[in-house]
């Protein structure tokens, strides 16, 4: 039986909403300080605003339940749901105020993909965008990577009546540590330590390559945020592809990488336990799935011609499908290059964006770990049919610890696979419907709901407004990997039918 | 099509190329934008194919192999990267950023559809290079409702942080 929301529980959520709305207000001011340094004085006003109305409906939100209540799982859900919607509709506010987008509509476009890490873009202009906008760009991966619910944990924003349930809530089911405090400050514990490391390696590579001390730290930085929490914007139009450096393209790969890695593993190598990352299921998954990835694309380039030798397998085969297996989505290639992949090769990158990476990570997509599990599912079914009427296979995984598969555990892991599944099909059956070439529509839509951020040239400012609004959504429900946003759809159909059968009596 | 038709759509034509200064498709019969050279590189799909374009020149002159240099030329939306020697990317005066309208630079080169040389990337090694003007700031006005915006809404967010902080100690005294 269904449980409808009371008047007062609407209001707890409205007022944990509020909290993270504030908390996203606060952020901007990361921005502001940034335009006022470098004496952007107009973005400086942009971010002025933003941070105001943001922190003004953040507050309007709050008042709904001055007493800071209790909040429960399934209020949590709703919260961890709605809290994406509203950290990218403030977020855009001032980027639609730049002038690069051409509507607050595009604006929320980027502002979800940042916060959803996905990183497809529909700004104009990039390469003569404000410092100020691109650090807010950069900064909504950083936070939406780690999870914004994550965020305010960690720094304990008035969030104590409810940290737990809305960690869960956020589709991480896997604590680190005992306490969900000392959880989420480890993941940013993790974080800072590879910003930094990435962000010195590249500001290195960068001033070598001859570019400014200020600009290139700060393109250090932001391609640092955009590969670890594999997000995928870039400072310039050409993405990764401006720096022409197979220096920044190999620190990227190793970003990438690292980003895609569940934070428990993270803390196993920690903590010096690295045979973990050998027995892991997840691990496995992950290594087996890209290697069969590179292989099929190595040999499709070989049949193709156009990418042949290996710096170029390296740096357009390799590099592109750790971005689309970790759903980072950097691109060293123009759309219509896609083509030289051949078709074996667009399909092998099909498939990484649709897997993607580890849960508890940064990436999007499926996720290794069911990929795995569905895949030892099979194994399975093949042993009990070739085994004897009575016997009793049971098979065992390690996934930080040993399990033995269970028939739930397989349920879920099937579940989640059918709704990306149905999300990845009704994204491409619906852009195709627009127009689109059927496999560039496919590409497209998956990109958007694994969060991935590759392009095959659909994405664009001048795409129509429908199909923006369906990549929002898409990577808005990637993101929350379904359960949220269907229990946020849910709560609202009942309220709305009890107010008709009200009505109505 | 008809006469009338015809004449109509070349003056058109002839009034778009005129009013379009660097994103019109095609500058003139031999000088391409940089997102026309790109297209004619993914359509020929060959290396080395001899082009001239022309677009702004953005960021900064990066490091390449061989004391070469690469400069990203915008025009048209599209950037492509064009390998030059280090004395000639000296010579640019200025690059598109947010402050600044680059120069505009016009290249004669070849045209790459995936670089061997340079790990399959996109992009044109020049044989020739001009610069056509020498960029310009960018002037940025600030649109005078911006700051009215502003100082409304920062009032309405320290009116609401009061409202909240007052109903908050009500609530608590109950």
């Amino acid at each position: 039986m269904w449980i409808r929301f009371s008047s007062a529980e609407v209001r707890t959520i409205a007022h944990y909403l509020g909290v993270l709305v504030l908390g996203v207000a606060a952020l901007m001011l990361v921005p502001l300080f940034t335009a006022l340094f470098l004496g952007e004085w107009g973005p400086a006003l942009d971010y002025l605003i933003g941070a105001s109305v943001a922190a003004a409906i953040g507050v309007a939100l709050m008042l709904a339940d001055v007493g800071r209540p209790q909040l429960s799982l399934r209020q949590s859900l709703i919260v961890s749901a709605l809290a994406w919607l509203g950290a990218a509709s403030v977020g855009a506010i001032p980027l639609a105020l730049s002038g690069n987008y051409g509507s607050y509509l595009d604006a929320l476009f980027d502002a979800m993909s940042g916060f959803t890490t996905s990183g497809l873009t529909v700004v104009v202009d990039l390469d003569h965008m404000a410092y100020a906008h691109n650090m807010w760009r950069h900064l909504t991966h950083l936070i939406g990577g780690q999870g914004i619910i994550v965020a305010a944990i960690s720094l304990a924003v008035a969030l104590k009546g409810g940290a737990f349930s809305l960690y869960l809530a956020e589709g991480r089911d896997e604590r680190i540590l005992p306490n969900v405090l000392h959880t989420a400050r480890f993941i940013w514990f993790v974080t800072t330590v590879w910003v930094v490391s990435g962000t010195t390696v590249l500001s290195v590579v960068n001033w070598f390559s001859g570019m400014g001390a200020v600009r290139g730290l700060l393109h250090g930085f932001w391609l640092t945020i955009a590969a670890f929490d594999t997000g995928g914007f870039g400072p310039m139009s050409q993405n990764a592809l401006y720096y022409h450096s197979p220096w920044v393209e190999g620190a990227l790969l190793v970003l990438m990488i690292a980003g895609t890695f569940n934070f428990n593993l993270h803390a196993n190598l920690w903590r010096g336990d690295r045979m973990e990352v050998f027995g892991n299921i997840e691990a496995r998954t992950l290594a087996a799935n890209m290697a069969i990835c590179v292989a099929f694309v190595a040999v499709s380039f070989g049949v193709g011609q156009m990418f042949a030798t290996d710096a170029e397998v390296w740096r357009k085969g390799v590099f592109h499908v750790i971005s689309a297996h970790s759903g980072t989505g950097h691109q060293t290639l123009y759309p219509g290059q896609w083509q030289f992949f051949g078709g074996t090769g667009i399909i092998a990158l099909v498939l990484a964006m649709a897997f993607g990476g580890m849960v508890s990570s940064t990436a999007g997509g499926i996720k290794s770990l069911r990929v795995g599990l569905i895949l030892l599912s099979v194994v399975h079914s093949i042993k009990q049919a070739i085994s004897p009427p009575s016997a009793v296979v049971r098979l065992r995984f390690h996934h930080l610890t040993d399990r033995f598969l269970t028939p739930e555990i397989v349920a879920s892991a099937f579940t989640y696979f059918a709704l990306y599944i149905l999300s990845y099909a009704t994204g491409g059956l619906v852009t195709a419907a627009y127009g689109y070439d059927a496999g560039a529509a496919i590409f497209e839509s998956v990109s958007a709901a694994a969060n991935v951020g590759l392009s095959s040239g659909i994405t664009s400012a001048s795409m129509p407004g429908g199909l923006k609004v369906l990549y929002i959504f898409q990577m808005w429900a990637g993101r929350l990997e379904y359960l949220s946003l269907i229990t946020l759809i849910l709560a609202v159909i009942l309220s709305f039918t009890r107010r008709m059968g009200r009505a109505q009596s | 099509m008809t006469p009338t038709f015809r004449g109509l759509s070349l003056c058109l034509a002839a009034l778009a190329v005129v009013f379009s200064p660097v994103d019109a498709v095609a500058l003139d019969d031999r000088v391409l934008t940089p997102a026309a050279a790109v297209e004619l590189a993914i359509s020929s799909a060959a290396d080395g194919m001899p082009v001239m374009i022309q677009g702004e020149a953005i960021g900064e002159a990066l490091m390449a192999p061989g004391n070469m240099r690469w400069v990203n030329i915008l025009g048209g939306g599209t950037a492509i990267g064009v390998v030059v020697d280090a004395r000639t990317a000296e010579s640019i005066p200025s690059f598109g950023e947010y402050r600044q309208r680059g120069a505009t630079v016009l290249v004669s080169g070849t045209l790459q559809s995936a670089c061997d040389e340079h790990g399959g990337d996109l992009d044109v090694h020049a044989t020739s290079f001009r610069i056509i003007d020498d960029g310009e700031a960018r002037e940025h006005v600030i649109d005078p409702a911006k700051p009215v915006l502003a100082v409304g809404a920062i009032a309405v967010a320290l009116a609401l942080a009061w409202l909240y902080r007052r109903r908050r100690r009500r609530s608590f005294v109950i």
